[in-house]
C-alpha cells in the first residue's frame, strides 16, 4: 500500500513537471506565433481563476488580437483597461495609430514625458497639429518630425502650367517620368500627324488626328494637376508606413508582461 | 493605304475572338449595377453620355479582343473610363484619357506609392487596382 502510494506521488510529479501550468502555457503559445489558441488559453485562464488578474489579461487578449491585425478587437480590449493600466494605454495608441485615427490619440489626456505623450506626438504631427519649424528634442522625435517636414509638397497650378507648356512637364514635376515620357508621347504623335494631313491638304486628316491631340492635351493637363495633388498624401502615407515598420520593435512595440506581479514577487 | 485601313478595320470588325472580351460588368452582378438611380444620375440627365457609353462598348466589343489582355490595371483602361462616365458624365472621358496615358511600362514601378493594390490574375500576372 505503502509503496503505490509512493508510485501515484512520483507519477504526479513526473506530470506535473512535463506539463507546464497554464500561465506559462499561453507565453509558450504566444512565443510560438500561435496568437489564436493563446486568447482562448488565455480566456481559460480568466475564467478558471477565483480571483483573476483582470487588467494583465485583458492586455494580453489584446496583445494577441493587435499581432494578427485584429486592430478593431484589440481596442475594444485595451479600451476596457486604458485608463488604470499604463501598458494598456500604451497599447491602445499604438492601435489607435495603426488605424490610423489620429484625431482620437490626439484626444486622450496623457503626460507629455512618457512614452505614450512621444506615441501622441507622432499621431499629432500627421493629424497636421505641428507647423513646419516645430521639431521636438527628443533625439528620436527629432528624426521623425526632420524627416516628415521634409517631404515635398506640389503645386497643382505649376504642374498645370508646366504641362500646357510642354506636355508631360508637368507629371515629371510630379515625379512620374514614365508617365510623363509616355504622354507626352500621346500628345506629340497626333500632333504630328495632324501637321503632316496639313502639309498634304487633308482636311478629315488633319481634323481627326487634332481632335486626338486636343482631347489627349486635355487629359495630359487634368493628369499632371491630379498627379501634383496626390505627391504630397501618397508620399506621407509612404512615410507612414516606413515609421510604423522601423520603430515596429521601438516606439510601436506592444508592451505586455506574461507573469503577474504576484507570481513575479515569489 | 486607304484599302488597307479599310480592310483592317472590317477584319477586325468581322473577326470572331472568343477567348477574351472586355465587359463592363462581372457575370455575377445583379440589376442594380447595371442601372442604379444614384449612381447613373449623371447619365440620364444627358444623351451625350449614351453616345460615349456606346462608343466605349463598341471599342470593346470589336476592337480590344485584337489585342487581347494587355491592360495594366483592372478594371481595364476602357471600362474605367466606362466607369468615369456613369459617375461622372463626359468629365469622364477626360479621366479615362489620363488613365490611358498612365496605362505605360513605369505604372508597376508605383505601386505601393500612387497605387495601394493589386491583384494575381491567371493570364498576365499582378494587375494594379484603380477604381475611378
Amino acid at each position: 500500500m505503502r509503496k503505490l502510494l509512493i508510485l501515484i506521488l512520483t507519477l504526479l510529479t513526473i506530470i506535473a513537471a512535463v506539463y507546464p501550468a497554464a500561465d506559462s502555457f499561453s507565453e509558450f503559445l504566444f512565443n510560438e506565433g500561435d496568437y489564436y489558441r493563446c486568447i482562448t488559453q488565455l480566456k481559460k485562464e480568466f475564467y478558471r481563476s477565483d480571483n483573476p488578474d483582470t487588467l494583465r489579461l485583458y492586455n494580453l487578449i489584446g496583445v494577441n488580437h493587435y499581432l494578427m491585425g485584429e486592430y478593431d478587437n484589440a481596442l475594444l480590449y485595451f479600451s476596457k483597461i486604458a485608463p488604470a493600466h499604463e501598458d494598456g494605454l500604451i497599447n491602445m495608441l499604438i492601435t489607435l495609430f495603426r488605424m490610423k485615427r489620429f484625431d482620437a490619440i490626439d484626444s486622450i489626456e496623457v503626460s507629455n514625458n512618457t512614452e505614450a505623450g512621444r506615441i501622441q506626438k507622432i499621431a499629432r504631427l500627421f493629424a497636421g497639429r505641428y507647423s513646419e519649424e516645430f521639431i521636438p528634442g527628443d533625439s528620436v522625435l527629432h528624426d521623425i518630425f526632420s524627416d516628415y517636414h521634409a517631404i515635398p509638397k506640389k503645386n497643382r497650378l505649376t504642374a498645370g502650367i508646366l504641362s500646357a507648356i510642354i506636355p508631360g512637364l508637368g507629371r515629371i514635376y510630379s515625379g512620374r517620368t514614365g508617365d510623363a515620357l509616355f504622354s507626352f508621347a500621346t500628345v506629340l504623335l497626333p500632333a504630328g500627324a495632324g501637321y503632316y494631313y496639313y502639309a498634304i491638304d487633308n482636311d478629315i486628316g488633319l481634323y481627326t488626328a487634332a481632335g486626338f491631340a486636343g482631347l489627349f492635351y486635355i487629359g495630359e493637363l487634368y493628369g499632371a494637376i491630379n498627379s501634383a495633388g496626390r505627391y504630397y498624401p501618397a508620399h506621407r502615407d509612404k512615410y507612414y508606413e516606413k515609421i510604423t515598420d522601423n520603430y515596429s520593435g521601438s516606439i510601436f512595440k506592444p508592451h505586455y508582461k506574461f507573469k503577474s506581479a504576484a507570481s513575479e514577487t515569489d | 493605304m486607304n484599302s488597307l485601313t479599310v480592310l483592317l478595320l472590317t477584319l477586325t470588325i468581322f473577326s470572331s475572338f472568343p477567348d477574351y472580351t472586355e465587359r463592363p460588368f462581372d457575370k455575377n452582378d445583379t440589376m442594380d449595377v447595371y442601372y442604379n438611380e444614384h449612381y447613373d444620375k449623371t447619365l440620364v440627365e444627358s444623351s451625350l453620355n449614351v453616345i460615349f457609353l456606346g462608343s466605349i462598348r463598341f471599342y470593346q466589343k470589336f476592337i480590344s479582343p485584337a489585342q487581347g489582355e494587355v491592360c495594366n490595371f483592372t478594371p481595364s483602361c476602357s471600362n474605367y473610363m466606362f466607369k468615369a462616365v456613369r459617375k461622372y458624365g463626359p468629365a469622364g472621358i477626360v479621366m479615362g484619357i489620363d488613365r490611358l496615358q498612365r496605362c505605360n511600362y513605369s505604372a508597376p514601378g508605383y505601386l505601393g506609392l500612387y497605387y495601394k493594390d493589386a491583384v494575381m490574375t491567371k493570364d498576365r500576372g499582378y494587375k494594379i487596382i484603380d477604381n475611378p
